[in-house]
């Protein structure tokens, strides 16, 4: 009897034991398949975040291309026929009646051959490889203020530097398009822009003092604005950069742009 | 009689498995939508409770009138054993992708119905219950089920494991294999051990099955719908 019972405990140790195996067993594999299962995420997220960086590179480099072909045409062709008009009307203006209205046609032209110049350079990329990012901000900056509907102020913070020109001509875009939103669909009549050269990153803020949006209207309205400011993440993105897109509406609007620039390899001549 | 003793107990407890096993399997499961190779299990089911049947009718004492021929329950198991194999062949070879393992496994398809039929022509064992043979079989098993971690591991990692029936059949089959193969051996080298070391072991036998079929109950609750590739 005693036998029988101490070869029932055997059995259930036994059975007990055999059971723990199997579920660890079962256990370690899980664990292990889910650990697996997380790396091949991140992995894939990893490859989806170089492939969409590889396509938002091959478009903007597109649209720099294409940016390029309307800036000469705009120099080579229409700025040369403008040139050519104001010649023209130079050689009438000895001899007819209508002075005044010559004279006015030409300051015209001579405004417009100035703006096409201005439009081209800032939209040709090899500006910012002769001019380099800050001199062409102070540029875009100065062309805006000019027309004196608006005002834009830029402060340096930190020690410039020179980054590779790709980096510089995106960072360049970004406030491009910046500036466009606040003007065109923001209404903003003051914009601030900071530039914080800081040892491993560049920091960005863009402040403008416009309609603002709220997050309803970013979502259904304003396409253009949306599609503007899709193009800022976009470009960040390219830049390996976090962007932070803040509105309230009837104050403005804040843009963040914190780009690395560690190991920053690229000289300026 | 006694009809309460461990390893009925045991047997009424897979008798009970195995019954809600076939239940889950054939009104639980859309088969339209779930894949093929599950279908075999509510057969394999029937078989075994067919199996079971027999082994549990001569413990009681209408049983042995009943089923007149004698040892019909080890005849029955020979069968069993090699249509299990079959089966288990069959299910192996449509879950694993490599192709070598696949020929591994047609090839033991071939050589173990031969070596069943040397043990029991030439050694005149068909009315023996079929431990080797179970051992062999168990052996042939082993490393094609091991090759499916392997290969869960290999490939790139989008099932979800607890939702994956081959995941669960398979365990229960290397988990039942690994269990009885010992025991087995135990069984066959120390036939003259006291009758209550065989009884415990085949109790813990019962116990290994009773657990592979809980694995087949659910990958049946876990079956999941037909991907086209």
């Amino acid at each position: 009897m005693l036998e029988e019972k101490s070869e029932i405990v055997i059995l259930i140790i036994g059975a007990t034991i055999l059971m723990l195996i199997l579920f660890s067993f079962i256990i370690t594999i899980l664990f292990m398949y889910q650990k697996k299962q997380i790396a091949f995420q991140n992995n894939i997220e990893l490859m989806k975040f170089e492939h969409d960086k590889n396509i938002m590179q091959a478009k903007l480099e597109i649209q720099e291309h294409t940016l390029d072909i309307v800036s000469r045409e705009i120099h080579d062709n229409i700025g040369l026929s403008l040139t050519l008009a104001k010649l023209n009307l130079n050689t009438l203006q000895q001899n007819n009646n209508d002075y005044e209205k010559i004279n006015s046609s030409i300051e015209l032209i001579g405004e417009a051959i100035k703006d096409l110049s201005d439009i081209s350079k800032s939209l040709n990329p090899e500006i910012i490889n002769i001019n380099g990012l800050l001199r062409v901000l102070e540029m875009e900056v100065s062309r805006i203020n000019k027309t004196g509907i608006y005002k834009i102020l830029m402060e340096i913070t930190g020690e410039p530097r020179f980054l590779c020109s790709s980096k510089e001509l995106i960072i360049y875009r970004i406030v491009q398009e910046a500036l466009q939103n606040s003007i065109k669909h923001s209404k903003a009549k003051n914009v601030q822009i900071s530039l914080n050269y800081k040892i491993n990153e560049l920091e960005l803020t863009l402040c403008d003092d416009g309609i603002g949006f709220t997050e309803n209207e970013f979502t259904s309205n304003h396409k253009q604005t949306r599609a503007g400011l899709n193009n800022i993440r976009y470009r960040a993105k390219v830049l390996e950069g976090k962007c932070q897109i803040q509105s309230v509406k009837n104050k403005g609007t804040v843009i963040f742009l914190s780009v690395p620039v560690k190991n920053e390899l690229c000289l300026k001549q | 009689m006694n009809y309460f003793t461990p390893l009925l107990i045991g047997n009424y407890i897979m008798l009970f498995i195995n019954l809600s096993g076939l239940y889950i399997g054939l009104f639980k499961v859309n088969w339209k939508e779930a894949n093929s190779n599950l279908k075999i299990f509510p057969f394999y089911i029937s078989l075994s409770l067919l199996q079971l049947t027999l082994a549990m009718a001569p413990l009681f004492p209408t049983g042995i009138q009943i089923f007149k021929i004698n040892s019909l329950e080890d005849y029955s198991a020979n069968v069993f054993v090699i249509i299990e194999f079959i089966l288990f062949c069959y299910f192996l070879k449509t879950t694993i992708y490599s192709q070598k393992i696949r020929f591994y496994i047609s090839f033991t398809l071939i050589l173990f119905p031969l070596f069943c039929f040397y043990y029991w022509i030439y050694l005149k064992s068909f009315s023996k219950f079929p431990a080797i043979i179970t051992v062999a079989e168990g052996f042939i098993l082993i490393p094609s089920c091991l090759y499916y971690f392997i290969e869960l591991f290999l490939r790139p990692p989008t099932l979800e494991l607890t939702k994956e029936s081959t995941f669960w059949i398979i365990t229960g089959i290397l988990a039942y294999f690994i269990t009885i193969i010992p025991i087995y051996i135990i069984d066959e080298y120390k036939a003259n051990s006291p009758e209550t070391l065989n009884g415990n072991l085949l109790l813990i036998n019962t116990l290994a099955y009773c657990l592979f079929v809980v694995f087949i109950n659910k990958a049946f609750l876990c079956w999941k719908k037909k991907v086209k590739l």
